[in-house]
């Protein structure tokens, strides 16, 4: 168990301010945030490079804000890998066993391990200048887990590779995550690494942490605007609501999920919402007619814009799409359930 | 042709006429800088036969110059790395009050004169001297000893290594260390293990230019250690005395110290380039 207890950190222009969180025992989890939020510095934080301000880290409910780094028994793989390049691969691996004067058999045990883990054993006797980004990565990965951290913290492990690299190398962080059940904290900006791999999601902005939960608890109930822009969510409409689980937005009124009085944000994804040129049942749905506006193709997707008083954005499967059979200008009605439309109150998490 | 084609055909003519200008401007001042430089070395060169070089260096006086310089500005050098490499580290490293007042002081004997240095080490170390008179009541006597030309030395050429082995620590990306210590290892096996190797080249390209300027030390010598052969008299200082009487012998040893720099030279950029790679 990973604890972030109240931490404040500045640092010129990157700062954490009361950041707590709570990251299980053998969870993966994962930070997400834009350039600038503060996640290295968190991540920097507990590897015990800075000091926080004010707050503590508990590890395994050892208190190590004050433990210098090298005694934290908390790995480190840096975005750059940081592999030392006059090492081999080996030494690279070997040197945190080595400074701890572990004995060598123990340490060529260990060695052996850790590489037939990351697939490197033919690596071993090569300098790291000499392998590619994804070897290099492994490498990095090696080096960290033969010290069997309590914790292993990633810095953007998948950033700096290539398309066909990165989707191997997610896979295997899965694989290894499983392997190992080490702790892991990974940061990153690319929203699209979180489905794969993480246990639990925080969303992290100007050194705030706005929004914790399991990814597909962040995807479907984001709980601001920023969240649901950073996920993907298009369909994002002020309104107000009313105590008996509607809110009107325009000159709608749709049912949803969960009632809040007031001003809100509603938040509705473009998969969810249904298309057909005849009016659907209801059967407690949200169901409004509206005109196709354009219709575009995007890859194995289509997206569409509806004008419905509203603009609407609709993600469409080919299949679906061509079952609806709509061109632009065409008079359709638009269905989705009020679990479709998720409710928060307006200005959430926003900056002053 | 009508005129308007005559007009553009004559800017480009002034246009390439100015760039031939310009390029052959630049060849010739490249040129005239070179001669400068070059024929100075050249005339020593050919002023004396091999024959005669290899006599010369038979000559104790030159053979004793040549042992005394080459001894002095190693053991020099090996003091310069020893005190320096720590204070580079530290000043590269650690931010403290007064740390760009230690690095200014440590610069200071680049732009002193060597004569005002050599005066001001006899102030300090000589029979009279605020340290020295100290020592000299013990029976050490320090200026005008073997010791006195390796202070001399010591005292011009450390800045040169200083200067480098910052800047080498200072490129270091400090992410090394921190993945050394997160990896367990202590501030010294980081040093020697992975800070060490990585600077390697800028370090040893620093010992090698204050070597050099070790070797060439003339005015703090002469006035601090005196001129005696065999003693203090080093390369440079028996170039200047027998320059009035036994050419040769000073030819010799001015072709000899030309030798070494350009070994210097050459070791010093080979060096630098490969750190680059890391």
């Amino acid at each position: 168990m990973l604890t972030i207890d109240s931490v404040y950190k500045s640092l010129g222009e990157f700062s954490l301010s009361n950041v707590s969180l709570e990251i299980g025992d053998r969870e993966y989890f994962i930070v997400l945030g834009p350039t600038g939020a503060g996640k290295t510095i968190l991540l920097e934080t507990i590897a015990g490079i800075y000091s926080p301000d004010a707050g503590r880290i508990l590890l395994n409910g050892r208190d190590i804000t004050d433990v210098p780094a090298r005694e934290r028994n908390i790995g480190m793989v840096y975005q750059d890998y940081m592999l030392f390049p006059h090492l081999t691969v080996e030494d690279n691996i070997g040197f945190g066993l080595k400074s701890r004067r572990a004995d060598p058999a123990f340490i060529r045990g260990k060695m052996q391990e850790s590489a037939d883990l990351l697939n490197i054993a033919h690596l071993l006797h090569r300098y790291p200048g000499t392998l590619s980004g994804g070897e290099q990565q492994r490498v990095a990965l090696a080096r960290a887990l033969v010290m069997e951290p309590e914790a292993l913290l990633l810095d953007e492990p998948l950033s700096a590779l290539d398309v066909k690299t990165r989707e191997n190398l997610r896979t295997e962080l899965a694989r290894i995550h499983k392997a190992t059940g080490t702790t892991i904290v990974h940061i990153t900006h690319n929203f699209e690494e979180v489905f794969d791999l993480a246990d639990r999601v925080a969303i992290m902005r100007g050194g705030d942490v706005i929004q914790v939960g399991a990814p597909e608890e962040i995807f479907r109930r984001p709980n601001s605007d920023f969240v649901a822009g950073f996920v993907g969510v298009e369909n994002l409409f002020s309104g107000t609501g009313s105590s008996d689980g509607t809110v009107a937005v325009g000159n709608l009124r749709m049912r949803v999920e969960n009632g809040i009085s007031g001003p809100v944000s509603v938040a509705i994804r473009p998969e969810e919402i249904f298309l057909s040129k005849t009016a659907p049942p209801e059967n407690g749905r949200n169901v409004f007619p509206g005109r196709i506006e354009t219709v575009r193709p995007n890859g194995g997707l289509i997206r569409v814009a509806v004008e419905a008083g509203i603009p609407f954005r609709v993600t469409l499967t080919r299949q679906g799409f061509e079952e609806a059979d709509i061109v632009a200008g065409d008079a359709v009605y638009l269905a989705f359930r009020p679990s479709a439309a998720h409710v928060y109150p307006s200005g959430a998490h926003e900056e002053a | 042709m009508n005129s308007v084609e005559g007009l553009v055909e004559v800017k480009r003519l002034r246009q390439s006429c100015r760039a031939i200008l310009l390029t052959f401007g630049t060849g010739v001042l490249i040129t005239l800088l070179l001669i400068f430089i070059v024929t100075p070395i050249l005339a020593l060169l050919f002023r004396i036969s091999p024959d005669r070089f290899c006599a010369s260096l038979s000559d104790p006086v030159v053979w004793d110059a040549l042992v005394l310089s080459l001894t002095t500005a190693t053991i020099s050098t090996c003091v310069i790395v020893l005190l320096g490499t720590p204070v580079a580290w530290i000043n590269a490293r650690y931010c403290y009050s007064g740390r760009e007042f230690v690095d200014t002081i440590i610069d200071l004997p680049l732009v002193l004169p060597p004569a005002v240095a050599g005066l001001a080490l006899l102030m300090a170390f000589g029979r009279m001297g605020i340290i020295g008179r100290y020592f000299y009541e013990s029976g050490i006597s320090i200026a005008f000893t073997t010791l006195a030309v390796i202070i001399a030395q010591v005292f011009v050429a450390l800045p040169f290594y200083v200067r480098q082995a910052r800047a080498s620590f200072e490129q270091l990306d400090t992410m090394y260390e921190q993945a050394a210590r997160s990896l367990g290892s202590t501030t010294l096996p980081t040093f020697f293990i992975i800070v060490l190797p990585l600077v390697k080249s800028g370090l040893i390209a620093g010992a090698i230019m204050s070597f050099a300027r070790a070797l060439g030390e003339f005015g703090a010598t002469i006035m601090f250690a005196g001129n005696i052969q065999g003693r203090t008299q080093t390369m440079p200082l028996a170039i200047y005395t027998t320059m009035q009487g036994d050419l040769n012998a000073s030819i010799t040893l001015s072709v000899i110290l030309i030798i070494i720099s350009f070994v210097v030279l050459f070791i010093v950029k080979f060096k630098l380039r490969r750190d680059v790679r890391f």
